[in-house]
């Protein structure tokens, strides 16, 4: 499904959430496009924060994804 | 040459690679356009607009013009046209959920954000999502869903652009009557359009203010209010970034960019390069 995403698994360290799994992509918006033609559950529009753009869905067991897209915006 | 376009929904997509073309277009769609390599010449009524690379140009509905290629190089070329109508149900979609998200339901009402035929920076989300876009056309993955959801970013992405690139800089002038502020903006647009235009050519203060029906005087400081550096600074700016584009992408000389991009003699523009980025050009390269 994913076999262009780095899956790049790291456990939040902060207490926030526990159970968020984070993974990195290069980019968000095909996933999106791919994550909502396999009718992913909960799956929630890409939005842009500071650092690029990310999106959240949730697996059948209940699990929360994010998967990021890092952007630089300094001029390159 | 090479041109193709395809249909996404009621919106367009014309890909193309040429080194001459000639076209008259209706203008009737909101169009962003883009070049990836050389430059497109565009005559809208009286004005004319250059495109090149690291900006974008966007039109409004309303305007036929025409569209000059004429390189010696083939021009890779990218213009996105959205659909009146489905701009409409965007902006509609965009302020309901804004209604939502905001207690201040002000906020929502800001809309609609205009942006006025013009010449404006490819740069932050829109550069990303357009790169993403170029890379699936290029591949050949052209389903309409996956292009739809990169068209839609990128006038979410021109939205996102409206505070940098309009409501600050009119804020700027904010001592001014509405209506004296925004014909002021609308000008100074007209002006920043016209340098960026003849960025490499020898272009003085008086030519820019009478493409922008402006004293010189009056020009030269609602300029430096609204984008907060002198003309001449922004023609600097300008030349060095359309000069860090031909280090990047060409193998041309050094002295023969900057002869490409208008400045006078390569010392100064070596010593300029070096102020504003901290390294020299052929260290950049």
């Amino acid at each position: 499904m994913m076999q262009n995403v780095d899956l790049l698994i790291q456990a939040r360290k902060d207490d926030a959430v526990q159970d968020d799994i984070i993974l990195s992509t290069d980019d968000c918006i095909r996933d999106y496009y791919r994550l909502k033609q396999q009718g992913m559950l909960d799956l929630k529009e890409p939005a842009y924060i500071e650092s690029g753009v990310f999106l959240e869905f949730k697996d059948p067991s209940g699990n929360r994804f994010v998967l990021i897209e890092k952007r630089d915006y300094k001029e390159l | 040459m090479k041109s193709s376009c395809i249909l996404v929904d009621k919106n367009e997509i014309l890909v193309e690679y040429a080194s001459t073309a000639r076209r008259q277009e209706p203008g009737d769609k909101y169009e962003i356009n883009v070049t990836y390599s050389g430059s497109v010449d565009y005559m809208l009524s009286k004005r004319q607009l250059t495109l090149y690379p690291e900006t974008f140009i966007f039109l409004n509905p309303g305007t036929p013009y025409t569209r000059t290629i004429d390189a010696t190089l083939p021009v890779n070329s990218l213009s996105l046209r959205f659909d009146p109508e489905f701009c409409q149900d965007f902006e509609r979609v965009l302020r309901m959920k804004q209604h939502q998200l905001l207690d201040d339901p002000e906020g929502g009402t800001s809309l609609p954000k205009t942006f006025a035929d013009g010449i404006y920076p490819l740069q932050g989300d829109l550069r990303y999502t357009l790169t993403h876009l170029r890379k699936h056309i290029s591949a050949g993955n052209l389903h309409p869903l996956l292009l739809g959801e990169y068209l839609n970013h990128c006038l979410l992405n021109c939205y996102g652009m409206y505070d940098t690139e309009i409501r600050d800089r009119a804020d700027a002038l904010g001592f001014l009557a509405d209506s004296t502020r925004d014909e002021i903006l609308r000008r100074l647009s007209i002006a920043k359009d016209y340098i960026i235009s003849n960025y490499n050519k020898d272009i003085c203060l008086e030519d820019i203010a009478h493409a922008a029906c402006l004293s010189v005087n009056h020009f030269m400081r609602t300029f430096k209010q609204a984008y907060r550096q002198s003309p001449h600074q922004f023609l600097t700016s300008v030349r060095l970034k359309q000069a860090k584009f031909l280090l990047k992408n060409t193998d041309y000389p050094v002295n023969e960019i900057v002869d490409i991009v208008g400045f006078e003699c390569a010392s100064s523009f070596i010593r300029l390069f070096r102020n504003s980025f901290k390294v020299t050009p052929g260290q950049y390269r």
